[in-house]
């Protein structure tokens, strides 16, 4: 069967409505996943255990269970236990903290990376922890996580699909609407992925170009 | 060439020539295999299951009582149990199938790329899906009903549509249709599949869903703390087996068949069914047929 063109075109303005959805829910799950990631970096590499600890459980409890299935538990179980968030919330939520475990690690490997001996001559100089942190050793951690983080924010933004199955109307679910009003799956699928890629495209690219304008040459 | 050949030698080169009309041979042989096996693409998969032995068919694993997996992990229901009758007429035996369970959008592909012969999976026909699928005449109409948490003081449709409440529905466009005409006030919820509308009941996400009248039966028979309103979202809805689009021989059997179930020589078999399944006949065909019950 030749796939239909004109439908793809007729539909266009409903894609455009669900990828709206899809584009706010990723922008701000990649927002909270960025500052909670941070917090959670660094008490994970805080020197009291206490702290150290709790962060790295939260990071294997997050990271060890599908997003998915957190999705459900925060949407159903919130609201079984009288708390009901909407989907969008829930979702919103689950990604983000799944998120941000991934990213505080990928922040810690990034400010691991920089040489103790850095820290030590900052210190040597009377700077004091937070004025190594922000003036020695973020500055350089930054621009070497810059390539993880795109590769985080490109699962935030495929993994936003999974929302679908809690009732909120983004891309997928409109392309999962559309496929049972008129059985066109190709036709749907299809643009749905181009409209992924240009997405994920997108990032890749701002990725890129990050990396040349923060490059630092030895 | 790693046969040894030296230039000049007049053998060898005879031999060259022997190859490439050896090699025009089988070229020309395998252009013809691959007409051949083209032109036998075109074959009604009539003759393939028959060939086969075994009717591959696609349906649900989640929708009781109408196509699910019971306790063991067997697919069970009244479609599974129409689709043993299919192999059972096309193959002698009822256990010459295989089943293939998709979800609701999954089911498209899996017809229109061949991997199942038929789909059998409580599928309203629909004038927007007959254009991509073919469509038998339907196997049973089904009523809508809506199912509601005790919790809920509502007892009629015009008291539940009420901007306070939310209605589960699955993401069809009949659901959204029907949403819009008999509760425009109430707010929806959309989910990919009837698992998650109860879900979504049971957690009071939602406080009100809407499903075909024998899963919604099914539901409250095995789940206290909920009720059917008396009243049905009364638009007919026509279940129909479906088929890639194109093959007649393969249509008209399937549709001979289904007409057979509903008004023909093999009523008898679909009126047990209906018997296991529902405890009721199924609708009457013809009024001079006496039916007990």
């Amino acid at each position: 069967m030749p796939l239909d063109v004109n439908f793809i075109l007729r539909n266009l303005p409903l894609f455009w409505k669900g990828l709206v959805v899809t584009v706010e829910l990723s922008l701000l799950a990649i927002g909270l996943a960025l500052v909670w990631g941070l917090v959670v970096a660094f008490a994970r590499m805080s020197p009291r255990w206490p702290l150290r600890t709790a962060a790295a459980a939260y990071i294997e409890l997050v990271r060890d269970t599908p997003v998915l299935v957190q999705m459900y538990f925060i949407y159903f179980g919130f609201s079984m236990a009288g708390l009901g968030l909407t989907g969008f919330v829930s979702g919103l939520l689950a990604l983000s903290l799944q998120n941000g475990g991934y990213i505080a690690e990928i922040y810690r490997a990034g400010i691991e990376s920089v040489s103790v001996k850095q820290v030590e001559g900052g210190k040597a100089l009377g700077m004091s922890y937070w004025d190594v942190m922000s003036l020695v050793v973020l500055p350089q951690a930054l621009v070497r996580v810059i390539p993880p983080l795109a590769n985080q924010f490109i699962v935030v933004i495929k993994d936003t699909s999974l929302v679908s199955a809690i009732a909120v109307a983004e891309l997928t679910q409109i392309g999962k609407l559309l496929t049972e009003r008129t059985a066109a799956s190709y036709e749907v699928f299809l643009t749905i992925a181009v409209i992924y890629l240009i997405m994920t495209g997108i990032v890749s690219g701002l990725s890129r170009l990050a990396e040349h304008r923060f490059a630092i040459y030895y | 060439m790693t046969d040894g050949r030296v230039p000049g030698d007049e053998a060898a080169q005879g031999d060259d020539v022997t190859r490439s009309m050896l090699f025009r041979g089988f070229l020309a042989l395998g252009l013809a295999l691959l007409f051949l096996t083209s032109a036998r693409a075109e074959e009604s998969r009539l003759d393939l299951v028959t060939k086969r032995d075994k009717l591959i068919v696609g349906t649900y694993s989640t929708a009781p009582p109408l196509s699910y997996k019971d306790d063991n992990g067997e697919f069970t229901g009244f479609e599974i149990d129409l689709a043993h009758l299919l192999a059972k007429y096309l193959l002698g035996d009822p256990d010459k199938i295989e089943f293939v369970a998709f979800t609701s959008d999954g089911r498209w592909p899996a017809v229109l790329s061949g991997k199942v012969d038929l789909g059998l999976a409580s599928t309203t026909i629909y004038p927007d899906r007959a254009a991509r699928v073919q469509f038998t005449s339907p196997y049973m109409d089904s009523g809508i009903s809506v199912l509601v948490r005790d919790d809920v003081p509502a007892k009629t449709l015009a008291e539940l549509n009420d901007e306070k409440y939310t209605l589960a529905n699955l993401n069809n466009p009949q659901m959204a249709d029907r949403a819009k005409r008999f509760l425009p006030k109430i707010k929806t919820l959309d989910f990919d599949q009837p698992s998650s509308l109860f879900i979504a009941l049971k957690s009071g996400q939602a406080q009100a869903m809407q499903i075909d009248t024998p899963i919604i039966d099914w539901y409250a028979a095995n789940n206290p703390g909920f009720r059917v309103l008396p009243e049905m979202l009364s638009t007919v809805q026509n279940n129909a087996i479906f088929i890639k689009p194109g093959d007649f021989i393969w249509w008209r059997y399937l549709d001979t068949v289904v007409q057979e179930w509903r008004w023909g020589s093999r009523y008898d078999d679909y009126t047990a069914l209906w018997q296991k399944w529902f405890k009721k006949n199924p609708p009457p065909q013809r009024f001079y047929i006496k039916q007990p019950g």
